[in-house]
């Protein structure tokens, strides 16, 4: 088949992944009102509290929530969809189909993207009016494009997630994953040493300190927290493809 | 338009799940411009081949192939249509969604205007596919089973939910297939379907192929015909004789089965020389089916 058809292939099946979340409110309306609705609440309502400069305590929550705004729609909404689409036997029925290769997978990835990409401006916008965040736009162009690029750790564990686990205990799995990966990464609050010194093990510690590397907060950043993301992505996407592609 | 040429074949397959053989030493072939029907009871075997020549599972033993490669091969998979008897679709999408996107797997699809009308979902092409009744969603899986112009066509119980008419227009698009060459394999248990539009059947019971040939042939395998009269003669004396194996009497209406019809009638006359409306029948295909696969429970 030529490569422009194969192409469309992989077009069709985000476009009509896009088109099925965003006429499901009930499924994306929380993940987009979640993070949203606390960083209103924790980020904005106490920011007049807090001083006002880089590396400030509203810097470092605003690139918390970022951080956190993407983990629902990376991990939550990838791997509950993908736990559907198996207990439907949608994807049983693709494999059957000559769906191209990790389609399937590309396609949740590229929703999550779009997802977190609302959730990323919305945020922005909130902090950048609101938040008294004070960071120039490159800054936040920055940080919100660090933040989209996580998707693909996250997604790519929400996959291999939605893959081992029952379709019934795949959402509360990642709820509560989502959850440990926000507070165990030591996103919101300082973390006791032992906890502390786990921190690494969660891909979302390695995006908050890629992300506050990059706004001169900390110099920590180093192409160890680059190689972590990649290895998370490539560990668990491998994975995920291996089961959903496997007979029996 | 049928020829010899095997476009999927099983050859010696066998296939358990833990304990349980479900298929054993299995052949099967499909060929080009024919239709294949594959019947036998539930839990014969039927599906797992099917799921193994979709690429669904791999074989433990034997040889399965679709167009000369693996069936789980991309460029085998790129030349089969597929309507399984228990899927489903995402219920946010249109059919015209679902057609576009399915579509979009092939190299040389039909389009998706065609497709609609191929299937007769011009009415429901715009609805969500979540709303749609019981039988719309068979139309719609139809529609996406030939949307890529596949030249193997596997049709999993297509016609169940489906109205008088909507059955008619799936049979005459289906015969068209088989008559442009597509070959298609059929798993149905309406056994008028199959004798309908079957060029051959094959047989399956506990996993193997016990009978193939075409519906005729089939029947004939059958040794049991049907024996109805009208007769004064009691039910308890006919259930007596040897050459009865099975006799209901309603109404002075007999209807009895038997491997003998010519003992049995000249048994009747003798015992009731006024017996009226008499006809002697060979076996359906239903119930040749029934006495193959008694004959194989094991």
């Amino acid at each position: 088949m030529r490569f422009g058809r194969v192409l469309c292939a992989y077009l069709a099946e985000t476009k009509f992944e896009c088109l099925r979340v965003l006429r499901a409110p009930a499924f994306v309306i929380p993940i987009l009102a979640l993070p949203i609705g606390f960083y209103l609440l924790l980020g904005v309502a106490m920011a007049g509290m807090r001083a006002e400069r880089p590396g400030s305590t509203n810097v470092v929550i605003f690139v918390s929530f970022l951080i956190y705004g993407v983990l629902a729609p990376g991990l939550l909404g990838v791997s509950s969809l993908l736990a559907s689409d198996r207990a439907l036997r949608i994807i049983e029925y693709k494999r059957a189909l000559p769906a191209p290769f990790g389609s399937v997978i590309i396609a949740k990835l590229l929703m999550a993207v779009v997802l977190s990409l609302a959730v990323v401006v919305l945020i922005s916008v909130l902090g950048a009016t609101l938040g008294h965040v004070p960071l120039r736009a490159t800054q936040f162009v920055a940080v919100g494009l660090i933040a989209l690029a996580s998707v693909a750790p996250i997604s790519a564990l929400g996959l291999c997630l939605a893959t081992l686990v029952s379709p019934s205990g795949a959402s509360p799995i990642a709820g509560g994953l989502l959850v440990a990966m926000a507070i165990l990464a030591g996103l919101f609050y300082p973390l006791p040493s032992v906890l502390d010194a786990l921190r690494p093990i969660w891909p979302t510690y390695h995006v908050q300190q890629l992300s506050l590397a990059a706004l001169g907060v900390s110099g920590d950043a180093q192409w160890q927290n680059v190689a972590a993301l990649v290895g998370f992505t490539l560990v668990f996407g491998f994975v995920a493809a291996k089961r959903l592609g496997r007979g029996h | 338009m049928q020829t010899s040429d095997p476009v999927a074949a099983l050859r010696g397959v066998s296939k358990r799940f833990g304990s349980t053989t479900a298929l054993q030493n299995l052949d099967l072939d499909v060929r080009r411009g024919e239709l294949l029907a594959v019947l036998g009871p539930n839990g014969a075997g039927k599906s797992t081949a099917i799921s193994i020549l979709l690429g669904l599972h791999r074989a433990d033993g034997g040889a399965a192939m679709v167009f000369g490669r693996p069936p789980h091969s991309i460029d085998a998979r790129r030349q089969i249509g597929v309507m399984l008897q228990e899927m489903s679709l995402p219920p946010e999408l249109t059919v015209r969604e679902l057609v576009a996107l399915i579509s979009s797997y092939y190299p040389e699809p039909l389009g998706v205007d065609a497709t609609i009308r191929l299937a007769g979902v011009e009415r429901i092409a715009g609805r969500p596919y979540g709303v749609l009744s019981g039988g719309q969603k068979r139309q719609t899986q139809f529609a996406l089973a030939v949307c890529g112009a596949p030249r193997l066509l596997f049709l999993d119980e297509p016609t169940t939910h489906l109205d008088e008419s909507s059955r008619e227009l799936l049979w005459e698009r289906v015969r068209e297939l088989v008559s442009s060459g597509t070959a298609v394999l059929l798993t149905t248990h309406y056994i008028e379907e199959a004798e309908a539009l079957a060029d051959r059947v094959a047989v399956i019971a506990n996993g193997r192929s016990v009978a193939a040939g075409t519906v005729e042939q089939i029947r004939s395998v059958a040794v049991r015909q049907r024996v109805e009269c009208v007769t004064t003669a009691s039910a308890e004396d006919i259930r007596s004789w040897p050459e009865v194996q099975q006799a209901s009497l309603a109404a002075g209406r007999l209807s009895a089965t038997t491997c003998d019809a010519v003992a049995l009638v000249e048994r009747l006359i003798a015992a009731d020389r006024g017996l009226r409306n008499l006809e002697v029948r060979r076996a359906t295909l239903a119930e040749a089916l029934a006495q193959i696969t008694e004959e194989h429970r094991t």
